[in-house]
């Protein structure tokens, strides 16, 4: 089964089922038509939608298009636009990432949500429709069919961006278009004319669908499969997918806003053009703001002019050439204009788009807007599709001097970065208009979810390759690391080049390739050898920190217990964390919320140690990492400190600066960098998050050190987020001195120690499957350990011991394979029963008798101490009862010091020997026992 | 050249002897390692997999080799290295690194330690580069670059593990520990001590990361066993050049050791500590005696040799006094029995002194004060009496606090050998109060 | 009898000339050597060997080490007061002087490891390296590593040596609290005394005949042995003592046959060495000028019987004041010192037995008006209260005859004690003939 075709590759010729529309809303002067026929040429056949059929919608990722219910078909006041109104499903993949947690089972591939949400409007441009599609309303309770086939979908549920829920049936059935679709904006004068003209000799060269990209779909559904099997490969896809839908979405209303952006690719320009503002000295926020007021104006005089506009007729075949707009580019690309295209691709090469969208994306953003750049006199006929607007026009002039900057700047992270926040500003704003009811809350979230089409492009291509990967290598299954990603991306476009442009594109791309993890802002720890390589001025030049690498390879875990062991370790990272989602998701929001309005913050988080402290907060890093990859919020550094790892508080500065900027300095110089970066604003500041763990290790006299790491979040310009993290739940009160205290503030969060039903669900997600432990022993494990400490490092730690232990003892002919209790029990007691009493009962025969007298002095003294002298008196005694010689006096100390010297005894300094007070390191009850079973 | 006409009468034995001399000195000074360590071998199975572990699978671990002093914890894994070595597998991929807390007694000398054992490149010839915090820095950094299944494992050995606990915020152990704990360069961290409530000693941080796995050395051996071994240690090895003597040798070890004597010396000693670190004590004073001449190990060597590991070192001190001294002694004993072990000063003890010359002294004829302060002085030197007050700042020296560190009847014992003791001073020893 | 150190790993005649370097210590050189055993095989990593002060303990070990040329270093603890010069020391002997740049400045003891190791794997020398330490206890007072690092030295260096610590002090007073690698103990025993008299015959002097010198040392250990066994104290006053017993020799006064005579001659000058020179009390030279002066054999004194202090008169009398205060309780001072109190029965004043003295404990506290009380009481003129008499006070605190209490900052009520003996105060009232002794309360 072949990939949905977009009108990207094929074209669709959408015409209405009925030229006279069915009804005419006089106050919105829409028609509103009943059926739509779609033609694939290519295909023969018409496909006709009417209300009520559920059809897929063109997204942005070809292998999972939208899917959603027309409601009505109706064409906008301008008459030249099909738009329909639609009741979304949302599928899967297309939740956001760290919702996921939510649906309690593992999803049906096939299977989609019914989506209550209001965060994106349900009316899209009919030209979006690909084609109908199946779907089945199934009680909850019911098991999902087998064999699904692919044009049917199933949903249970309902999801309102919040929580699942059961579905009823009702939603399902057909419903009545809902009385008053939501009014639209007035649209500007001077618009059709020279579009028409220009977009009329744009279709005469249009290009047939060229091969490779056919077969390229083609290929990608097998690849598909191979990726879903991938663990992370899939997790990054889906939350991507979600957030583009939404987006695209966005973009649908926008365009009948914007007037003119046909395509995604021209609606991205849009955005580019919009972001090129800062870059002329203007921060983000400022720009923002700016975007907003005048959206806000633009609104307003929309709204009045609503009901004074006259109704128009609709013209026929402009879908058409509107749509030949969007495929004029592959020709370009294709046959007509490589030489620019490729020139331009360098130039623009660290630009968002250059990089990683496949040629499809090309052919809708980059080429028509490089085109644009680099041949701007050379009226091609992709030209006009955005000639259209005043802003356009305004537009465009910046984003020459934008894209000439873009040239120039390294990373394209920072540029793309910056260029999103003006976008934002457009989008929230519409999303404010369309749900006015909508929570506050929800806005980050849909600023955010319209912010992504760049990226969520970028991403979809990145799947497909990421499966491609899996299908080269098999056996790996981990995410391709970004590097693997662009290099292989780039290999794809190749196939789509011609021949000829490939080898030079792929230098620069290589080229670019090598700087990409050159970002140290990105994530620090992915490269150490940028942290080390300054690492002293003394040390030699070529000093980069390594273990030298085996020469033979690890072996694999070969049977089921290595496999346990090997999941069991603490260190193997699950990929969630169970029995801390409310903790995830307070720091989750906590951060995010400070990163998306760019302020700053503290957190104090503490915890007994194994509780997962440092771990979900590094989770929650993870998941923002990836979400601001996927442009779901700005991008923002991560930095980690621990008290523990640094030889001195100061030390703190030093290791901040180092990792912020690369830089190295005294910590005192460092102190005071920081102190300037942190209180005067710059430019594109992206915020930075740092963690602190092992806080109470930071602490001085002065506090000087914790003090400033709280003062600095304060800062206007700061935007640091900083959390801290430390074992104590009152470390504030107990160390801080006040000025210290207020600033850290009351975000707290303390980490209770594990119940031991958590500490099982632990146990049990770790294994995930392999069967390797009977119930009850999981179960005595965990509580013995909840009893004990509820450190989840102990528990792990514990079962991995009983594994062993069942593996010695697998010899034996009684042993199931699996661990059991008996094998957990000696675990349990090799790691918790003190070895004191043993310990007593292995000493030698003086020793014990030694033991004894102790215990006799006290009782005599009733005193739980004595000195030497009068013990060795008790037990020369003694010696004599037990008919041994007694020994010497320098024999009796040396037996005294043995057992002070493991502990049993606590001495005092040898210089004063017989003088020397003793006390027992043990209860007198636990010596007596040990002694009693050592006589019988 | 009497000694040439010497080796020549006895040349084989004098050859053997000195042979068995080399063989059994490095057996008790600890240099040869046993074939299989007795009585611990299921401590041997499970270190020896813990290790295999990390240096195959690449799995992190730690673990404390916990026992008392001379219960052969570094024979134990000296054994376990030896035997996991001789896998091309291990011996090609693991590093060593080997810490002593004796020696390494901060944070920043063990860091350079490390680094410079790990050959890390920050080391040129043997000089480390970089201040404490860089090292740490670097090291971190290297390890956290490794990965499970790529970089070669380390084990990092620590004995005296306890005086690692004492450095300065446990910095070192928290950080391999933690590395332990975490998926980057595989390491084992192997902890020898002698102390049992070690951990107690870490810090709850550390202590959580660390894997509560000890493997304790606590020997309960029978003394029929440790006879065996006993005879094992003395006896001589099948690869003995000379086998005729080695028989004969290892024939004379086993009768020597049926012998009654023997049988109660060696009884005594093994009362005394199981270990066999002391036991070797023993028997290499005794190996000591084996000469051409005493070509065998009768069991006069070996009570003459637990005779001088026994004695009472103070008895042997007190031997030597003068008889001043013996006097101002007995004249703390004194003041001892009458307040009983309250300090004394040395006017009390002159007074004592002098009361006894007053009563009966034919013997020995009074001596003036700064004499005695001498010999006062003298006792203080060689600790048998220790000043009570910490500072004697402003306090005239015959007036300072002392008491007495020896027993009563270590005093009386010390009498009855003292050479021509005077018998007055005897009886005034003997005499109740004063 | 000498020779009798047997061992087949060594010559005969060098053993043979330590056998004669060390009288009476033949068994325990022959345990030593036997220990030791032949020069490559290995020797127990550290030995421990305690005996009272001139036993032999070093002179045996040195001898050994010397004449069978083993390689060696020894450190007297006392000269280091830095480890560096320990190890500098160590390495310096052991190693030739060039690879003492090797160590570091100021080296830790890993360093000294690392440096040692690095060295042995250069040299090739099999044969056990002896490291001995002299004064050992002090090692107590360095870091808590050394020690314990010193004795299992052999197994930290991974090389064929030996420690051999040297002590005046029992073993048990090193272990560490952690305990230690044990090391072997040795004793080494007094001389006897005929042990004594045969090794201090062997110094005679040349121009006269060893039965002479014999005689002459039997009658120092005659007064001397009972107070003193040490061997290098004994031979110091032999040499001190010799001439001035030979003297009557030289002036052909008696026979050297009649010892009597000799002896009645010397035993008065070292019983009066005994106070002095014995104590340091007097230099050596300062009693070899006294002998030759014969006359005035009485002036010299030991500084122990100096009652000549010359203080001013007030300050004699403040100073007996502040003995009175210190050794009488408070409460008896009215009876002392009140003038005209009218008759009092002598009973009133018989003393309630107490256990022990005042003498016995030692000096008690006193205020300063105390003090004055007395002073005004004691001195016979009227004195007034002027600053002259406090500034003497400050005085006799500075010359350490009273010593002052507490700290300088309570200004208001300042406790002194008095930190003279008897005898010397009894000097002292002498001299401003005052008889103390009836003013001490332990004395009625």
């Amino acid at each position: 089964m072949v990939g949905y075709f977009t009108r990207l590759r094929v074209r669709r010729v959408y015409r209405w089922g009925r030229r006279q529309p069915t009804s005419f809303h006089r106050k919105l002067n829409t028609f509103y038509f009943d059926s739509l026929t779609i033609s694939v040429d290519g295909q023969p056949g018409i496909t006709t939608v009417n209300p009520g059929d559920y059809v897929l919608i063109e997204g942005d990722d070809d292998d999972y298009p939208f899917v959603a219910k027309i409601l009505e078909f109706f064409n906008d006041e301008t008459h030249n636009q099909k738009m329909a109104q639609v009741q979304w499903f949302i599928r899967w993949c297309e939740l956001p990432h760290k919702n996921k947690k939510l649906l309690g089972r593992s999803p049906h591939p096939h299977e989609v949500f019914y989506y209550l949400g209001h965060s994106c409007d349900n009316e899209i441009n009919a030209e979006s429709i690909l084609s109908t599609v199946q779907v089945q309303h199934i009680p909850a309770s019911a098991p999902f069919p087998e064999s699904p086939t692919r044009d049917t979908l199933y949903v249970k549920l309902s999801w309102d961006t919040k929580t699942f829920k059961e579905l009823d049936p009702a939603l399902m059935q057909d419903t009545l278009v809902p009385a008053s679709p939501p009014p639209r904006p007035k649209p500007f004068p001077h618009c059709s004319p020279p579009t028409a003209s220009l977009l009329s000799r744009a279709g005469r060269s249009l290009p047939t669908p060229d091969p490779m990209v056919m077969r390229r779909a083609g290929s990608a559904v097998p690849a598909r499969v191979t990726m879903s099997a991938g663990k992370m490969g899939t997790n990054e896809a889906e939350s991507v997918h979600s957030a583009a839908k939404l987006s695209a979405s966005k973009t649908l209303s926008a365009k009948r806003r914007g007037r003119t952006a046909v395509t995604p690719g021209v609606r991205k320009k849009l955005q580019l053009s919009l972001s090129a503002s800062p870059e002329k000295g203007m921060t983000g926020e400022e720009v923002l703001c700016e975007l907003l007021d005048e959206e806000v104006e633009s609104e307003k005089v929309l709204a009045i002019k609503l009901n004074s506009s006259p109704p128009r007729s609709l013209q026929h075949g402009y879908s058409l050439c509107n749509m030949s707009s969007g495929r004029k580019p592959p020709s370009l690309l294709g046959q007509v204009s490589l030489t620019p295209y490729s020139i331009n691709l360098d130039r623009l090469s660290p630009s968002a788009l250059g990089e990683q969208d496949s040629s499809r994306d090309m052919m809708l953003g980059v080429a028509p807007l490089l085109l644009e750049d680099e041949v701007f006199e050379a009226a091609l006929p992709t030209d006009t599709g955005f000639a259209n607007t005043p802003k356009k026009r305004q537009a465009t002039p910046r984003r020459k001097y934008f894209t000439g900057q873009k040239a120039t700047t390294p990373s394209r992270r920072k540029d793309s970065s910056v260029m999103r926040e003006p976008a934002l500003g457009v989008l929230a704003e519409e999303d404010a208009e369309n749900s006015p009811m909508q929570p506050v809350a929800m806005t980050p979230r849909s600023k955010r979810k319209s912010a992504q089409l760049v990226a969520s492009r970028i991403r979809k291509q990145l799947d497909l390759l990421d499966s491609t990967q899996d299908l080269s290598d098999e056996d790996d299954c981990y995410v391709p690391s970004k590097k693997q990603l662009q290099s292989s991306s780039e290999e794809e476009m190749e196939e789509e080049e011609a021949a000829e442009c490939e080898e030079t594109r792929v230098r620069k791309t290589r080229g670019r390739i090598i700087k990409a993890p050159a970002t140290p802002a990105r994530t620090p720890r992915k490269t150490p050898s940028k942290k080390a390589t300054p690492s002293t001025p003394r040390t030699p030049r070529d000093a980069i920190p390594s273990i030298p690498s085996r020469t033979l390879p690890a072996r694999q875990p070969g049977n089921i217990l290595e496999e346990a062991r090997a999941r069991l370790h603490v260190s193997s990272v699950p990929e969630s964390l169970p029995c801390r989602e409310q903790e995830f998701q307070d720091i989750y929001n906590f951060v995010e919320s400070k990163v998306m309005d760019g302020t700053g913050g503290c957190m104090y988080i503490s915890g007994v140690p194994g509780t997962g402290k440092t771990a979900t907060v590094h989770e929650v890093i993870r998941c923002l990492q990836h979400a601001s990859d996927i442009d779901e919020i700005p991008t923002f550094r991560f930095i980690e400190i621990n008290g523990m790892k640094m030889t001195d508080p100061h030390q703190a500065y030093v290791q901040i600066l180092q990792k912020l900027t690369d830089q190295k300095a005294t910590a005192d110089h460092a102190a005071a960098l920081l102190e300037k970066r942190f209180s005067n604003s710059a430019p594109r500041k992206e915020t930075t998050v740092l963690l602190v763990d092992e806080l109470d290790l930071l602490w001085t006299r002065k506090q000087n050190v914790m003090y400033n790491l709280f003062d600095w979040p304060t800062r206007r310009h700061a935007r640091l987020v900083v959390l801290t993290i430390a074992n104590t739940m009152d470390l504030p009160e107990r160390i801080m001195i006040n000025r210290v205290a207020s600033r850290l503030g009351l975000t707290r969060m303390s980490f209770q120690p594990y119940s031991f039903k958590q500490l099982q669900q632990i146990i049990t997600s770790r294994l995930n499957k392999v069967k390797a432990f009977e119930e009850d022993a999981l179960q005595l494990v965990s509580r013995k350990v909840a009893a004990l400490s509820g450190d989840a490092r102990r528990c792990l730690d514990i079962c991995r011991r009983a594994t062993e232990i069942c593996e010695h003892s697998a010899s034996l002919p009684s042993s199931t394979g699996l661990v059991g209790m008996s094998h957990v029990m000696e675990a349990l007691d090799e790691m918790f029963s003190s070895s004191y009493i043993t310990a007593i009962r292995c000493a030698s025969v003086q020793e014990q008798l030694f033991l004894r007298a102790i215990l006799a002095e006290f009782r005599r003294l009733g005193l739980e101490e004595a000195t030497f002298q009068q013990v060795f008196v008790q037990h020369q005694a003694l010696c004599r009862v037990e008919g041994l010689q007694p020994i010497s006096t320098s024999e009796g100390l040396a037996v005294c010091q043995r057992l002070g010297a493991c502990r049993l005894l606590l001495l005092e300094s040898s210089r004063l020997d017989v003088l020397q007070r003793v006390r027992l390191n043990v209860s007198q009850d636990d010596v007596l026992y040990a002694l009693k079973v050592d006589r019988d | 050249m009497s000694k040439r006409k010497a080796k020549k009468t006895h040349m084989t034995v004098g050859a053997c002897i000195s042979q068995v001399q080399t063989i059994l000195r490095e057996r008790f000074c600890h240099q040869m390692l046993p074939e299989k360590p007795v009585g611990m071998e299921s401590q041997y199975k499970h270190l020896l997999e813990l290790l295999k572990r990390t240096a195959v699978h690449g799995e992190s671990n730690s673990v404390l080799i916990v026992g008392p002093r001379g219960s052969g914890k570094t024979m134990l894994l000296k054994c376990v290295l030896r035997e996991l070595l001789e896998v091309t597998e291990v011996k090609k991929n693991v590093l060593q690194v080997h810490l002593h807390g004796l020696l390494q007694t901060d944070d920043r000398i063990a860091l350079k330690e490390i680094t410079r054992q790990l050959n890390l490149e920050n080391v040129v010839g043997d000089k480390v580069f970089g201040s404490f915090a860089e090292n740490l820095a670097f090291l971190l950094e290297a390890l956290k670059k490794g990965d499970r299944s790529n970089s070669r494992p380390v084990f990092f050995i620590l004995d005296e593990f306890d005086l690692f606990a004492h450095h300065k915020n446990q910095t070192l152990l928290y950080n391999l520990l933690d590395v332990s704990q975490s998926a980057q360069a595989p390491i084992a961290v192997i902890g020898l001590t002698c102390r049992l409530d070690v951990l107690e000693l870490l810090e709850k941080r550390v202590k959580s990361r660390f894997s509560h796995r000890q493997i304790q050395l606590l020997s309960s051996l029978s003394f029929g066993k440790y006879l065996d071994n006993v005879i094992s240690q003395l006896g001589l090895p099948q690869d003995f050049p000379d086998t005729k003597f080695s028989e004969e040798w290892n024939d004379s070890i086993k009768r020597l050791c049926e012998d009654k004597a023997v049988m109660a010396v060696l009884q005594k000693q093994y009362n005394s500590s199981k270990d066999f670190r002391s036991l070797h004590m023993l028997l290499i004073l005794t190996l000591s005696q084996v000469s051409v001449s005493n070509p065998s190990i009768k069991p006069a060597d070996l009570l003459e040799a637990s005779r001088v590991c026994g004695a009472d070192s103070k008895a042997n001190m007190l031997h030597g006094l003068s008889i001043l001294e013996l006097c101002l002694i007995i004249a703390m004993k004194h003041l001892n029995d009458i307040y009983d072990g309250e300090p004394f000063n040395f006017q009390m003890v002159y007074n004592e002194f002098k009361k006894f010359l007053q009563r009966k002294s034919h013997s020995i004829y009074n001596f003036d004060k700064p004499v005695i302060m001498k010999a006062f002085e003298h006792l203080q030197q060689l600790e048998l009496i220790r000043s009570m007050e910490g500072s004697t700042a402003n306090i005239q020296k015959d007036y300072q606090l002392m008491k007495l560190m020896l027993d009563h009847n270590q005093v009386m014992e010390c009498l009855q050998k003292y050479p021509q003791c005077p018998t007055d001073v005897k009886q005034w020893a003997m005499s109740a109060f004063g | 009898m000498p020779g009798q150190i047997q061992h087949p790993g060594y010559e005969e005649e060098k053993l043979l000339r330590v056998s004669k370097l060390l009288p009476c210590r033949d068994v325990q050189a022959g345990r030593l050597l036997a220990l030791m055993g032949e020069p490559e095989q290995y020797s127990y990593p550290s030995i421990f060997i305690y005996g009272h002060r001139a036993t032999g303990k070093s002179h045996v070990l040195h001898t050994l080490l010397n004449e069978l040329e083993l390689p060696y270093a020894t450190v007297s603890c006392v000269e280091c007061l830095s480890l560096g010069l320990l190890f500098q020391k160590i390495i310096l002997s052991l190693f030739g002087s060039d690879c003492v740049p090797l160590l570091p400045r100021s080296p830790s003891l890993s360093d000294f490891v690392r440096v040692y190791k690095q060295l042995c794997v250069q040299s090739t020398a099999k044969q056990t390296k002896y490291i001995v330490l002299d004064r050992a206890d002090l090692l107590r007072d360095m870091e808590a590593n050394i020690l314990p690092a010193f004795l299992r030295l052999q197994e930290l260096v991974e090389d064929n040596v030996t420690v051999v610590l040297l002590s005046e002090i029992v073993w048990e007073k090193f272990r560490p609290n952690t305990g230690c690698f044990e090391p072997l103990l040795l004793h080494f025993p007094d001389y006897s005394k005929d042990e004594l008299q045969q090794i201090m015959c062997e110094d005679s002097h040349p121009s006269y005949t060893s039965e002479l010198y014999s005689a002459f040392i039997n009658i120092l250990l005659g007064v001397f042995y009972s107070v003193c066994r040490d061997l290098r104290e004994l031979r110091h006053l032999a040499a001190l003592n010799f001439f001035k017993f030979i003297e009557p020799l030289e002036k052909d006064e008696v026979k050297e046959s009649d010892i009597h005579r000799l002896w009645r001659n010397i035993e008065p000058h070292l019983k009066k060495a005994m106070q002095t020179v014995y104590l340091r009390e007097v230099s050596s030279v300062q009693w070899e000028q006294q002998q030759m002066a014969e006359k005035e054999a009485g002036a010299l004194r030991g500084l122990s019987a100096h009652a000549h202090v010359e203080l001013p008169y007030y300050s004699k009398f403040l100073l007996i004041a502040a003995y009175l205060a210190s050794y009488n309780p408070a409460r008896t001072d009215k009876r002392f010192f009140v003038k005209h109190h009218g008759k009092i029965k002598k009973n009133n004043f018989l003393k309630k037995h107490e256990k022990t003295s005042n003498h016995l404990l030692g000096p008690k506290p006193f205020p300063l008006d105390r003090l004055l009380a007395v002073f005004y009481s004691v001195v016979d003129s009227r004195v007034a209260p002027t600053a002259s008499v406090f500034s003497q006070i400050s005085s006799l605190v500075t010359l350490q005859l009273l010593s002052q209490l507490g700290h300088d900052d309570q200004l208001d009520a300042p406790k002194y004690k008095c930190a003279v003996s008897l005898d010397f105060i009894q000097a002292i009232s002498r001299t401003v003939s005052f008889d103390i002794v009836k003013y001490l309360y332990d004395f009625l």
